[in-house]
């Protein structure tokens, strides 16, 4: 009987999210798509989303490649195919990890303090004071957010993999040797542009969906200090959810089109 | 009172959140010049009342005209053209908080007076602040100012832009009784030397004293009395008394 009850609560609570989701994507398309007038806001939160995720995204990803290398070593050994470690990290970490761990930090990091941010900013009714202003607060608050995280999230995958790489080359020094030069000849013989291109690809979409997620439930943030923490925290919740949904429709695209 | 002296007219205004009916067909009109204060309890949609001027709020049903403009029927464009000739102080201040004061001050300004720059720009904020009496702060985050201060230095921002009309949401909410009274003679300052109208919400009766041309009492969602204080003040009924007891 309770599940009876929770069911279509829960999916009124999907619909009616998809909805206004769906109203705040074309409000932001209709009133501020381009962030025009608002290019130092933007470069800083450029500067926000890229430079400042940066050491996160850079530590996790060694400690990824480090730890992958050292936990895949053995079974390849057992199967004699121990030269195929850095195809094999190559591959896993330009294809699935590096993106998807990226886009997760990101979603942590930057999803919730722009959820925070503009929440705050909403229930303290600074929002408001910039519409009645005549300042289309769409353009400096919300197109400058997204179309931050949606350019600088490929550029932290890029460095991410780099940096992933790097730690899985120092695991592979730590039981033998095996030259920088080397161990990156056989990361690029096995890892091709088909692995790479829809990698970055995802990764825009992957950064949109953090930024539009993040100014959404800023934006519609109410009650209180309590509705910005749920603001933050839903945020989170629902851009690490939506990343892996378009990861999972971004394989299935990359196998229809030959990349994978 | 010449029909172009009335700056503001609300007839018969509808606003309902759900089944919580807040306006019940309110009428009110501003004339040029005058200050206008709305009493009314908490609760009873004062905020909502002006807030429904700018089109923060959309109301229901009812007519809407300021500076002759039905504000319903306004394109985005003219709302924004509108909103450049009104000016709004908000119960918190509403100050941004990752700007300094005079980042504040200049935000509005550096986007919709874009010819007013560099040397002029800094005058009309010193200029601003020194009306409000708060000269030498421009450097400060909001964070580091009082209550009263951040009343001033929003009530400074709104008036750079020399507003028309100014819209104040409780001026004096959670200012201390000193600091409350300064706010009001600001407001009257402020209103002679920038030649404003201003509808001013509150229930601080201090305030409504030294600040009100006019009153109106807000009881139940309608326009419940009007008249000057002393009437007010004086009148017989139990509910407009009880704003004065």
């Amino acid at each position: 009987m309770l599940m009876m009850n929770l069911i279509p609560k829960a999916l009124l609570f999907i619909f009616s999210e998809t909805a206004s989701l769906t109203l705040f994507f074309f409000r932001f398309i209709r009133k501020g798509m381009i962030p025009a007038g608002e290019w130092r806001e933007f470069f800083k939160q450029c500067f926000i989303v890229g430079n400042q995720s940066l050491p996160l995204v850079g530590t996790t990803a060694f400690i990824i490649g480090l730890v992958l290398t050292m936990q895949s070593r053995p079974t390849l050994q057992l199967f004699g195919a121990e030269s195929w470690l850095p195809a094999m990290v190559g591959i896993s970490i330009v294809r699935e990890i590096g993106p998807v761990l990226t886009a997760l930090i990101c979603a942590g990091k930057v999803g919730s303090s722009i959820g925070a941010e503009l929440g705050s900013m909403k229930v303290t009714e600074q929002i408001d004071a910039m519409e009645v202003s005549a300042v289309n607060p769409m353009r400096y608050l919300v197109s400058t957010r997204i179309w931050a995280c949606t350019l600088m999230l490929p550029l932290l995958v890029i460095l991410g993999d780099a940096i992933a790489l790097t730690g899985s080359w120092i695991a592979v020094n730590i039981n033998g040797t095996v030259t920088f030069a080397l161990f990156f000849k056989k990361v690029f013989a096995n890892v091709a542009f088909g692995d790479l291109i829809p990698s970055i690809l995802k990764s825009f979409f992957f950064g949109f969906s953090i930024g539009l997620i993040g100014c959404y439930k800023g934006y519609m943030a109410e009650k209180g200090t309590e509705g910005v923490g749920q603001a933050a925290n839903s945020a989170v919740v629902m851009s690490s959810l939506l990343v892996f949904i378009i990861d999972l429709i971004a394989v299935q695209i990359s196998q229809i089109l030959g990349f994978i | 009172m010449h029909a172009a002296d009335i700056l503001v007219n609300m007839s018969n205004v509808y606003k309902a959140f759900g089944s919580n009916q807040v306006l019940k067909g309110l009428s009110l009109e501003l004339y040029r010049g005058e200050n206008l204060v709305v009493l009314g309890k908490s609760g009873s949609g004062k905020s909502v009342l002006i807030k429904c001027l700018v089109r923060l709020i959309n109301h229901d049903s009812g007519n809407i005209a300021v500076l002759n403009n039905d504000v319903e029927s306004l394109s985005e464009r003219a709302l924004d053209v509108l909103r450049t000739r009104i000016g709004f102080l908000f119960q918190g201040s509403a100050l941004y908080d990752s700007m300094t004061v005079e980042e504040n001050m200049g935000f509005a300004m550096n986007r919709l007076r874009k010819q007013v720059t560099g040397v002029a720009l800094t005058k009309l904020i010193d200029e601003a602040l020194e009306n409000v009496g708060l000269k030498q702060t421009g450097k400060l985050m909001p964070s580091e100012l009082s209550g009263g201060m951040k009343k001033r230095v929003a009530l400074a921002r709104t008036i750079i832009m020399k507003p028309e009309i100014m819209l104040y949401d409780e001026p004096t909410t959670g200012l201390d009784p000193i600091t409350s009274r300064e706010i009001s003679k600001l407001i009257v300052d402020l209103q002679s030397q920038y030649h404003m109208s201003s509808i001013i919400i509150t229930h601080d009766i201090p305030c409504a004293k030294i600040t009100a041309n006019r009153l109106m009492a807000l009881v139940n969602g309608v326009n419940y009395a009007t008249g000057s204080y002393d009437e007010l003040r004086t009148h017989q009924d139990i509910l407009v008394k009880s704003f004065f007891e």
